[in-house]
């Protein structure tokens, strides 16, 4: 058994919304569609959709790609009116997941985030810095993680994992992942 | 302390991020010879077995120019601008008028900063009418971004506006040349002829199974289409382009043929012809700048008298006297004879010098005190030692000025 199993997660559906997150309306419609607002540097995930806090005006929802475009439309048509953002991000960014009881010290060495169980917790979520890189990470369980990054520096980062966990002492796996968020 | 200490796991391919474009697999397997553009690494030019460089560069402008040709221009910047107050802002933002761009046209906007100089310039595409699509130049995507949520979040927060940075979302790739149309259509899918998609619009639809805008837009001179397709399909389109492409004479061609393409046409470049001390004026894009709007970033600053001295460096075209001479990048011209001691007076300096394959010669482009005035002068580019190459000043546009390439 290793320390950390990292893997790629694909088709996964993401759609920026920029709007004001204090209107209502924005939370009544996301829970229309089975979403709960997220608070401040969180995610909230329901089953193979989530809605992840990515500023104090921008959320990031996730859910299956061929669900995507749908979805937007549903928004979009309960959003009528109410000045918003809202557009298809799903090729723009490359989500890994990092399973096992070293995945913290993976993330750790690159990221100034303070990544210990109890203090990053389930549903946490942060927009940070992975070596030189923007990056995203969140918990969906104590040793269960995830980690996102621009499309384009998806091969730096996926370097940076194998060097970083090397560095901790943790044995990667590097495997193919189901699409969930 | 050693070196390896301090460096720690920097070195080799983590020593700084590389971003690559959906294509690059393709590319590097298909002879890539590479230069970095801001982090992103681009095909400087497709080397086949036993090419040199420049002849591969030839090869490529002289294809697009003929046949056709395919760039991977996914780096551009794409920055989406939407809100009932878009076009407004956008009037502010550049220093042309977006307001009035019908929704399916494109239209071409400069950046200034607040001191008047020209910082960006790129396509706008209006995609709705709330609705606009600004391309930025490569390495210009994230300070663009920024300025854009800089302004809206401290200067103008009452206009009503959200931004977003698409660049990684779509692949971008140029089919370019007298055969793209007919590439296109045999990709199959949109109706992209003159009457459909004229130049300077766009469209969206399929092509070759993929969703894609088509923007009919171009930095060749050639016509030329800019296809925005999701770039987890670019290299999809890229195949299903070099199959349509194949039998036209389809080549793919890099950053170099492109930068030769453009100076044949006198389109500046960010970063050649600009240094953060030049106004579009200089640049002879006062065209490009709005005489009616009541303001935009860098417009008082643009009315300041050191901004309005007809004899600022201004950019022209020079012709070498021997055409198979090409300028040093960043020569001086100097007025009169160079001086045993102390300095010699510099009129200014080549900002771009290529040799053009289209034309024969070569070409170059200058930023010379009160250059607009100097058509037909002749200029001294003293080298090295005794060498001094001489240059006539001409209008900086060297292939078919007149646009007719664009109108088919």
């Amino acid at each position: 058994m290793s320390d950390v199993e990292i893997s790629r997660v694909p088709g996964l559906g993401m759609i920026a919304l920029r709007a004001d997150l204090d209107e209502p309306r924005l939370a009544a419609t996301l829970r229309s569609v089975g979403l709960a607002p997220p608070a401040p540097r969180r995610i909230e995930i329901a089953g193979d959709a989530a809605a992840a806090w990515m500023s104090p005006d921008e959320l990031l929802l996730f859910g299956p790609d061929a669900e995507t475009a749908p979805r937007i439309a549903d928004l979009e048509a309960a959003l009528v009116g109410m000045h918003h953002l809202m557009v298809d991000v799903s090729d723009a960014r490359t989500v890994f997941r990092l399973a096992g009881p070293g995945a913290r010290l993976v993330l750790a060495k690159g990221a100034p985030v303070d990544l210990a169980p109890g203090v990053f917790a389930p549903g946490d979520f942060r927009r940070t810095r992975l070596g030189q890189v923007a990056a995203a990470l969140w918990v969906v369980a104590d040793d269960d993680l995830r980690l996102m990054c621009f499309r384009s520096v998806a091969e730096f980062v996926g370097d940076w994992l194998s060097v970083s966990a090397r560095a901790a002492g943790v044995a990667p796996v590097l495997l193919p992942a189901e699409p969930r968020v | 302390m050693t070196l390896g200490a301090l460096a720690g796991e920097a070195r080799g391919s983590l020593f700084k991020p590389t971003r690559k474009t959906s294509m690059d697999a393709w590319h590097d397997a298909n002879g890539a010879h590479w230069e970095p553009v801001a982090d992103w690494r681009r095909p400087y030019c497709f080397l086949r077995p036993g090419e040199a460089v420049t002849e591969a560069v030839t090869r490529e402008v002289l294809n697009t120019r003929r046949a056709v040709g395919l760039l991977d221009a996914s780096t551009l910047g794409k920055i989406l601008v939407a809100g009932p107050d878009a076009g407004r802002f956008l009037d502010l933002i550049y220093t042309g008028v977006i307001s009035s761009l019908p929704v399916g046209r494109c239209r071409y906007g400069l950046m200034c900063t607040e001191n008047g100089f020209l910082f960006d310039d790129g396509v706008v595409a209006r995609l709705g009418e709330q609705t606009f699509l600004c391309h930025t130049t490569s390495g210009g995507s994230d300070r663009v971004h920024a300025w854009m949520e800089e302004w809206l979040q401290t200067e103008w927060w009452q206009l009503n506006v959200w931004v977003a940075n698409l660049t990684e979302q779509f692949a971008q790739i140029a089919v370019v040349g007298p055969r793209s149309r007919e590439m296109l259509e045999a990709m199959g899918g949109m109706d992209v002829g003159r009457a459909a998609l004229p130049h300077m619009a766009f469209r969206e639809g399929v092509l070759a199974g993929v969703p894609a805008r088509v923007h009919r837009i171009s930095f060749s001179g050639e016509i030329s289409f800019e296809v925005a397709v999701p770039a987890n399909r670019g290299q999809a389109f890229w195949d299903a382009a070099r199959t349509a492409g194949a039998p036209l004479g389809l080549q793919p061609y890099g950053t170099e043929a492109l930068h030769v393409m453009r100076a044949e046409k006198g389109f500046i470049m960010i970063g050649d012809e600009t240094d953060g001390t030049v106004t579009p004026q200089d640049l002879g894009l006062g065209w490009a700048v709005s005489k009616k709007k009541a303001d935009f970033v860098g417009k008082r600053a643009q009315e300041r008298p050191d901004l309005v001295r007809p004899d600022r460096k201004q950019m022209v075209g020079l012709l070498t006297e021997d055409p198979a001479v090409v300028l040093p990048d960043g020569a001086h011209a100097v007025a009169g004879e160079v001086r045993g001691t102390g300095p010699t007076p510099t009129l200014g300096h080549v900002t771009s010098s290529y040799f053009s394959p289209t034309l024969g010669r070569s070409i170059a482009m200058a930023l010379i005190d009160g250059g607009a005035r100097r058509l037909g002068e002749t200029l001294d580019f003293p080298i090295s030692g005794a060498i001094s190459v001489r240059a006539r000043v001409v209008a900086p546009a060297f292939y078919d000025p007149d646009g007719l390439r664009l109108d088919v």
